[in-house]
């Protein structure tokens, strides 16, 4: 079965239609192998939370009812995923990858460390990133072959 | 003890001794304290050490979360106003 490590920016594309949706869409709907890191539940949730009781000037805010939908079928896409425990080896693995790229963000830096603890393990899980700004995909490169990443929405 | 026979001024050596003694014993034993202290290792609890540590918590709230979950298409719909939540998470990323 086809192994995929979804990465923050790209798990959240799965809720809201948009360029690349439909590729994580599809992960979900067809027979494959999820994994997520359990940092990712905070992330996910802050970005819901921020639409809801903390939106900025530019944002236009989601209501409670709404917020609870979106908390809702996030809840229940993950309890059908992988959960990944960010351990003490990815803290070293995440210290071995400074010294290769430089990965400024700690959330990129602890999703990078576990996708690639994750590969030991299962050396055919594919990385989905959708993060456009970061650093991460270019570090990410650094570490496994171009087929091994999969970017929806493109960069 | 004094005697009732001693000179002044060797009782008043013995009160002066009797009296540091007091202080000197008292000393070692703060020593004795800080030194034990110093020696003894914290023992952390499991929940500041086990990463695993309220799985199941969580577990039981992602399953009440996920009770009643809408589709993806009703999702979408409520998210049809909003900016990309991907761009959304750059944007908090980059202000950590």
């Amino acid at each position: 079965m086809p192994k995929y490590f979804l990465e923050t920016s790209a798990f959240l594309k799965r809720y809201k239609e948009e360029a690349g949706s439909n590729i994580v869409n599809n992960l979900f709907n067809n027979r494959h192998e999820l994994f997520y890191l359990n940092l990712a539940i905070i992330e996910i949730r802050k970005v819901f939370y921020r639409l809801w009781k903390y939106p900025l000037q530019q944002d236009d805010p989601i209501t409670e009812e709404e917020f609870n939908a979106l908390s809702s079928r996030f809840a229940e896409d993950i309890l059908q995923m992988q959960r990944i425990e960010f351990t003490e080896e990815m803290i070293g693995q995440a210290i071995t990858i400074l010294g290769k790229a430089w990965v400024p963000n700690i959330f990129d830096l602890a999703q990078l460390s576990a996708y690639l603890i994750a590969k030991k393990e299962y050396p055919d899980v594919i990385f989905v990133c959708s993060d456009e700004r970061s650093k991460l995909i270019e570090g990410v490169k650094q570490f496994v072959r171009e087929g091994d990443i999969i970017v929806p929405g493109g960069i | 003890m004094v005697e009732e026979n001693w000179t002044s001024e060797r009782r008043l050596r013995y009160e002066l001794l009797d009296k540091w003694q007091w202080h000197i014993i008292f000393y070692l034993d703060v020593l004795e304290q800080n030194q034990a202290d110093s020696v003894k290792k914290l023992v952390l609890p499991n929940r500041l050490i086990n990463p695993l540590y309220g799985r199941e918590v969580l577990n039981q709230r992602l399953q009440e979360m996920a009770t009643g979950a809408p589709s993806i298409e009703q999702v979408w719909e409520i998210t049809k106003k909003l900016p990309s939540l991907s761009k959304l998470l750059s944007e908090e990323r980059d202000n950590e």
